[in-house]
């Protein structure tokens, strides 16, 4: 009974700190890390810390850096396309609506061809040639306008290519017409070629004083051409739709006539 | 002053960049640990090994250190963990150290050899011989305490093991040594 009660007390004692046993093995626990032991771990340290601080100086400036650089390119993106898109400026008033408000007397006069043309609206002086990308597919009709007369032709707005795209002058149109971006070179010269053909008839056609015969030239399509048939129509102007429509058949034989124009021009 | 200042403040003191915490840090902990290693391994070469990479440890782990537990529990899981994992390795590889072989000597309570007893007249050699021939659980419950200066409960923290667990462990080794140095003149 003494036995366990003695163990238990020098436990007691050791665990209070009291005790022989601990005395004894802290007088000989001297050993300590040899120094270059010391010295590589606070090397280690050392260098750890300094990996630190050059990670806090250089982050602040690349993370800055690196917001500023790209507030700047979001701002100069959207600066970009808000000038070069106009559509989306307020107040802005496509080139097309442009057209239609100027067609109409240019038109008028084309049409009629003589009495009508006023002196007080003279045609403009510039010669609305097709776009680039228009030349190609209006070979056909331009050919056939310029081979047979007939005074009745389209306005320059009946292109939907000159209602999509900003027309310019045939002496400031572009040199490169819009095939010349293929990579294919034989494309880009048959293209120039079509357009400097186009270009001449335009030119041989004002110098007769048939303007009008240059603008199915600049005709795109049947639909545009049939669409401006319908505004002659709408505005009471029969005669001259008739006569358009009557050229629209020889240039485009194959091309079905809607309904609505036939029976507005012949059921008189 | 620092010498008066907590591991605790020291550790947080490094954690946010002061090298000269850290410093204090190590001058205060470098012989315990030392000493912890040396008797669990009974090496100098690999116990400094080891030892220098408790340390590696700590540093790199030190943006993450958060005061929960008593600093010396952390050092000392640390290294025990170390331990282990160089017990196991050595264990996986023989041949690659003979501190297993001791150490299973030790554990099952063999003799510590001619060499140790020769070595064991002189009386602090003697009671290290007689602390490597403890057990490794109670080695490393007494050297815990005496090292690293732990309560019951935080060896208890350390090892994994209950506090009543960790009593009965110190209780056996400091039984025996003090049995074994009062019959072992």
């Amino acid at each position: 009974m003494s036995g366990p009660s003695e163990k238990d007390r020098e436990f007691d004692a050791y665990l209070r700190g009291d005790s022989p046993l601990s005395k004894a093995y802290k007088e000989d626990a001297r050993e300590l890390p040899p120094a270059h032991v010391d010295a590589q771990v606070l090397a280690e340290a050392h260098r750890a810390d300094a990996g630190r601080r050059k990670q806090l100086t250089r982050n602040p400036f690349s993370g800055s850096w690196m917001v500023a650089a790209s507030v700047t390119a979001v701002v100069i993106l959207a600066v970009s396309v808000a000038v070069l898109l106009p559509e989306g400026r307020p107040g802005y008033e496509p080139q097309r609506e442009r057209f239609e408000d100027t067609t109409p007397p240019d038109a008028e006069s084309t049409l009629t061809g003589k009495s009508r043309q006023r002196a007080s609206t003279p045609a403009p002086e510039t010669v609305y040639a097709p776009s680039p990308g228009v030349m190609e597919s209006d070979e056909t009709p331009s050919g056939a306008a310029s081979t047979e007369a007939s005074p009745v032709v389209p306005a320059p707005r009946a292109a939907p290519a000159l209602e999509q795209t900003y027309v310019l002058p045939k002496e400031a149109q572009p040199s490169v017409p819009a095939a010349a971006s293929r990579p294919d070179a034989d494309a880009v010269s048959d293209s120039l070629r079509k357009r400097s053909r186009a270009q001449s008839r335009i030119e041989a056609a004002g110098e007769e004083g048939l303007e009008s015969r240059a603008k199915p030239a600049a005709v795109s399509d049947s639909d545009a051409w049939l669409e401006r048939i319908k505004i002659l129509i709408d505005r009471d102007q029969l005669e001259a739709a008739r006569e358009s429509l009557a050229e629209f058949r020889r240039v485009y034989p194959g091309t079905r006539v809607p309904q609505g124009i036939i029976e507005a021009l012949e059921s008189d | 002053m620092a010498q008066e200042e907590s591991d605790e403040a020291l550790m947080l003191r490094y954690r946010n960049g002061e090298i000269r915490a850290f410093e204090l840090l190590y001058e205060r902990h470098k012989g315990p640990l030392f000493r912890f290693m040396l008797r669990q391994c009974r090496q100098h070469a690999v116990a400094e090994e080891l030892f220098q990479d408790v340390w590696t440890n700590l540093i790199r782990s030190r943006e993450r250190y958060r005061v929960r537990a008593k600093f010396t529990t952390l050092l000392y899981r640390m290294a025990r963990n170390r331990l282990i994992d160089y017990r196991r390795s050595a264990s996986a590889n023989p041949g690659h150290d003979s501190a297993f072989a001791e150490q299973s000597a030790e554990t099952s309570g063999a003799d510590p050899g001619p060499q140790n007893r020769l070595e064991a007249e002189r009386a602090g050699v003697r009671l290290r011989a007689l602390i490597a021939s403890l057990p490794a659980d109670q080695r490393d419950a007494f050297l815990l305490r005496e090292e690293g200066g732990l309560r019951l409960e935080q060896i208890a923290e350390v090892t994994g093991v209950g506090a009543e667990t960790v009593k009965s462990r110190l209780r056996y080794a400091v039984v025996k040594l003090k049995q074994a140095l009062s019959e072992d003149p």
